[in-house]
């Protein structure tokens, strides 16, 4: 995953796209530490410290990861996509944003 | 090597009360067939454990490959198994049994896989294992499965059992209905496809691949909601049914995505509409 992630964020950048972590481990400074060494330079959000925090309960997610695909308008459109298939998934939401920017 | 939506390890295992009758603990035996068929289900996990460790040492993928061509199968250790339990089929302990050779067997199925699910109706659909295995069949892309679990709702005495295949009917439904959405928007159809066929056989395929996904879910609420209606008293699988039912209604896609307000890793404040107008993967991840 992460390796993955990195790529596509750098691929985005500029555009109008964000990777939103929703992390559900337990120590927060020490989550803080290994998104220094790996790297993790997007957004995340701290779920209480645990897999049973409350936005994860809410959301349903018994299993990680767990990923939704989310359009500019709040909409979600895809669910649990991994590599080339978020890559594309992406792409398509960021191509259809502009097309619709480009016909007003 | 998992298909994607195979990740999920089950929470729903139902904390199990405990049997009715009070009974003196049951003393160990080594020769016992419940042990016998625990050795047997251990042995092979050795093995599958030694295999993966030194997977992890090759580095080329060309020599990966070929390795996982000799990945251990389950067949040989679930023969032994059969010889135990049709040796003293009314024993107890044979549930132990059973219920490993569901697990091996439960994506692609198989005539061991029905067969197991048959004993298991006939004889021990009031055990604590009943549970177990209905919990972890909805995982399972078989009709038999189903049928299993139909049987289950319908004739177990034990309201938690019931229960649990009420809510297992429902997760089955609803992971039949990500896999057909997440099929259609795969990009390589052709990959995922011989992925799937690999995993869990053609027939599993081609109705999956024909399913409306949203008429899935439409069966998936029924079950749910008969799950908090019927079984209210099962306070696990209650939670479990309202969570999914949440996840039907509000998270499927299509749906606006519902607001989270919590705190970032610094304890910031941050909401997921602090993105809107961008195009936003939401990833519920964890390190460890």
């Amino acid at each position: 995953m992460l390796p993955h992630e990195r790529s596509l964020v750098k691929r985005m950048e500029g555009k109008p796209f964000a990777l939103v972590g929703m992390n559900s481990d337990s120590d927060r400074a020490k989550l803080k530490e290994t998104m220094a060494k790996e790297n993790i330079t997007w957004p995340s959000f701290f779920d209480g410290g645990g897999t049973s925090g409350p936005i994860a309960t809410k959301w349903n997610v018994h299993g990680w990861p767990t990923i939704y695909v989310i359009d500019h308008k709040g909409v979600i459109r895809y669910k649990n996509v991994r590599e080339k298939a978020m890559d594309a998934a992406v792409d398509k939401l960021i191509a259809e944003m502009e097309a619709e920017k480009s016909s007003k | 090597m998992l298909l994607p939506f195979a990740f999920s390890f089950i929470a729903a295992f139902a904390a199990f009360p405990q049997d009715s009758k009070p009974s003196a603990p049951r003393q160990p035996d080594p020769g016992g067939v419940r042990e016998k068929l625990a050795a047997i289900e251990v042995e092979f996990s050795t093995v599958q454990e030694d295999f993966y460790k030194k997977y992890q040492d090759i580095k080329s993928k060309e020599e990966q490959a070929a390795y996982l061509k000799n990945t251990p199968k389950a067949a040989e250790y679930i023969s032994k198994a059969w010889e135990i339990i049709h040796k003293n089929p009314k024993d107890p302990g044979v549930i132990v049994g059973l219920n490993w050779i569901i697990a091996e067997t439960y994506a692609p199925g198989g005539a061991d896989f029905t067969k197991a699910l048959d004993l298991v109706a006939a004889d021990f659909i009031d055990s604590k294992e009943a549970s177990e295995i209905c919990s972890q069949l909805q995982y399972s892309p078989i009709d038999d499965a189903r049928k299993f679990l139909e049987t289950v709702l319908s004739r177990s005495k034990l309201i938690e059992i019931r229960a649990s295949a009420c809510s297992a009917i429902g997760g089955m439904c609803m992971n039949r209905a990500n896999t057909v959405d997440y099929f259609n928007s795969s990009k390589d159809k052709k990959e995922y496809a011989e992925n799937y066929i690999k995993t869990r056989g053609q027939e599993a395929f081609d109705k999956m691949s024909k399913a409306d996904s949203a008429a899935l879910r439409v069966e998936a609420e029924k079950y749910y909601e008969q799950v908090i209606k019927e079984f209210g008293a099962v306070a696990s699988q209650t939670k479990f049914a309202e969570g999914a039912l949440f996840e039907i209604r509000n998270l499927s896609n299509g749906r606006q995505a519902p607001e989270i307000v919590g705190k970032d890793v610094d304890n910031k404040e941050m909401k997921l509409s602090d993105f809107k107008g961008k195009v936003v993967v939401l990833d519920f991840w964890g390190y460890w």
